[in-house]
C-alpha cells in the first residue's frame, strides 16, 4: 500500500494516511490524549506483555532427538562408505595372490600355444628385419670411417715412444 | 551446527507455538506444526544465513498452518454434519465456558481471553497482531513474511488492533448486559 498509488481513491489515501499515522503514535511511552487512541495503545501494551508459551518439553526432545538421530546417521553412512571402499580396493589389489603358491598347473590350450608360437615367430622376424637394417645402416658408416693410425687419439705420442726402439733395431743393421 | 539448532529451538520454540495456536486454534495440531518446522530447520540450516532464521521459522509456520486450515476448509463439508458437536471439540482451552469477559478475572483468564479474540480475526490482522504485537517482531521481517510493504504492516495492524478492542468491548458489553438482566 503506497499513499501515492494512483489507483486509490481519495477517501482511501485519506484513511491510510490517518490510520498509519495513529500507528506512528501508539509507538511512544505514554498513551495519547485521544481517548480511542489511548485504548489502542492500552491494548497494544496488554498485547506486548504477554508472554510465549514454553515449548513443551517432550516436543523439545523429539525435535533434539531427530537431529541427533541425523548426526549418528551421517556418521554411520560415512562409516559404511569406508568399509566398502576398503573391501573394494582389497578385492581388486588382493595381496594375498602374490604370496601364495598356485597350487596346480596352469593348462594352456593348443588355441593358446598357437597364439604364443604366432607371437614369437613375429617378434623373431621383426627382431632379424631390424638386425639387418642395423647392419646395413652400420656397413654404410664403417666404410666411411677414417681408419689412418694418424686419426687415432694421442697417435703422436705412441709413435713418440714406438720410435727410439725402432731406430735402435734399424740402427746395427746400417 | 547442533549447538545453533539447539539455541534456535530454544529461543524461537515458545513463539512459534504461540503463533500456531493462534492461528490454528488446536494444540495438538499447532505442537506438530512446530515439530514439522524445526525439522525443516535442521535440514534447511546450513543454507539460512544467520539472523535470518527468525523469519525463515515463521514463514514456515505461518505456511504450515495455513496449508492446515485450507485442508480443513476442504472437509469444512464433511465437518458441517457434525458442526454442534465440533463446536466444543474443535477449540481448546480458549473457548472454555469460563472464559467470559469478568472485571475480576485473572492475568491468566484475560491472556486466554485475548487469545481467543485473537484467533477470530481473520487474515492477515490475525498473525501480525501475533506477530507485530505480542512477539514484537521488526516490521521489515513482517513485511516480508507476509509480502507486505511496512506501511501496510503498520496500517493492517492498526486496523485489526482496533478491529479486535471492539471485539472485546462488545464481550464485555454483552456480559455487562447479560449481568444486568440476571
Amino acid at each position: 500500500m503506497n499513499s501515492h498509488d494512483p489507483n486509490m481513491s481519495p477517501e482511501e489515501r485519506r484513511s491510510l494516511e490517518r490510520d498509519l499515522a495513529a500507528e506512528q503514535r501508539l509507538d511512544g511511552q505514554q498513551a495519547p490524549d485521544d481517548p480511542a487512541l489511548a485504548a489502542d495503545w492500552r491494548l497494544k501494551h496488554e498485547l506486548a506483555a504477554l508472554q510465549p508459551p514454553a515449548l513443551p518439553a517432550a516436543l523439545r526432545r523429539r525435535v533434539l532427538a531427530h537431529a541427533s538421530r541425523r548426526v549418528q546417521t551421517r556418521w554411520l553412512l560415512a562409516a559404511a562408505a569406508m568399509v566398502a571402499a576398503a573391501v573394494i580396493i582389497t578385492s581388486l589389489v588382493q595381496p594375498w595372490h602374490s604370496s601364495q603358491p598356485v597350487d596346480r598347473p596352469e593348462m594352456v590350450s593348443a588355441e593358446q600355444l598357437g597364439e604364443l608360437g604366432l607371437a614369437l615367430n613375429t617378434i623373431g622376424d621383426g627382431t632379424r628385419f631390424g638386425l639387418r637394417l642395423a647392419g646395413q645402416e652400420l656397413a654404410a658408416g664403417v666404410s666411411r670411417l677414417d681408419l689412418s693410425p694418424e686419426s687415432l687419439p694421442y697417435f703422436d705420442r705412441v709413435q713418440r715412444i714406438l720410435a727410439p726402439a725402432a731406430d735402435q733395431a734399424n740402427g746395427p743393421s746400417t | 551446527m547442533k549447538r545453533r539448532f539447539e539455541d534456535l529451538v530454544d529461543t524461537h520454540g515458545g513463539r512459534l507455538l504461540q503463533l500456531a495456536r493462534a492461528l490454528l486454534r488446536r494444540n495438538d495440531e499447532a505442537e506438530d506444526v512446530v515439530q514439522e518446522t524445526l525439522i525443516k530447520l535442521w535440514h534447511a540450516l546450513p543454507e539460512i544465513e544467520p539472523r535470518r532464521e527468525l523469519g525463515w521459522l515463521l514463514a514456515c509456520t505461518r505456511n504450515a498452518c495455513l496449508d492446515l486450515l485450507r485442508r480443513r476448509q476442504r472437509g469444512r463439508a464433511v465437518l458441517h454434519l457434525v458442526a454442534g458437536a465440533i463446536a466444543g471439540a474443535d477449540t481448546d482451552t480458549q473457548h472454555e465456558p469460563d472464559e467470559q469477559p469478568d472485571a475480576h478475572i485473572t492475568a491468566e483468564q484475560r491472556a486466554r481471553q485475548l487469545h481467543a479474540a485473537i484467533a477470530e480475526m481473520p487474515e492477515p490482522g490475525r498473525s501480525l497482531l501475533v506477530l507485530r504485537d505480542i512477539q514484537e517482531v521488526d516490521v521489515a521481517t513482517v513485511a516480508e513474511l507476509l509480502s507486505l510493504t511496512e506501511n501496510q504492516v503498520k496500517v493492517y495492524t492498526f486496523r485489526a488492533r482496533r478491529a479486535l478492542r471492539r471485539r472485546l468491548e462488545e464481550e464485555s458489553d454483552e456480559f455487562a448486559r447479560s449481568e444486568h438482566v440476571a
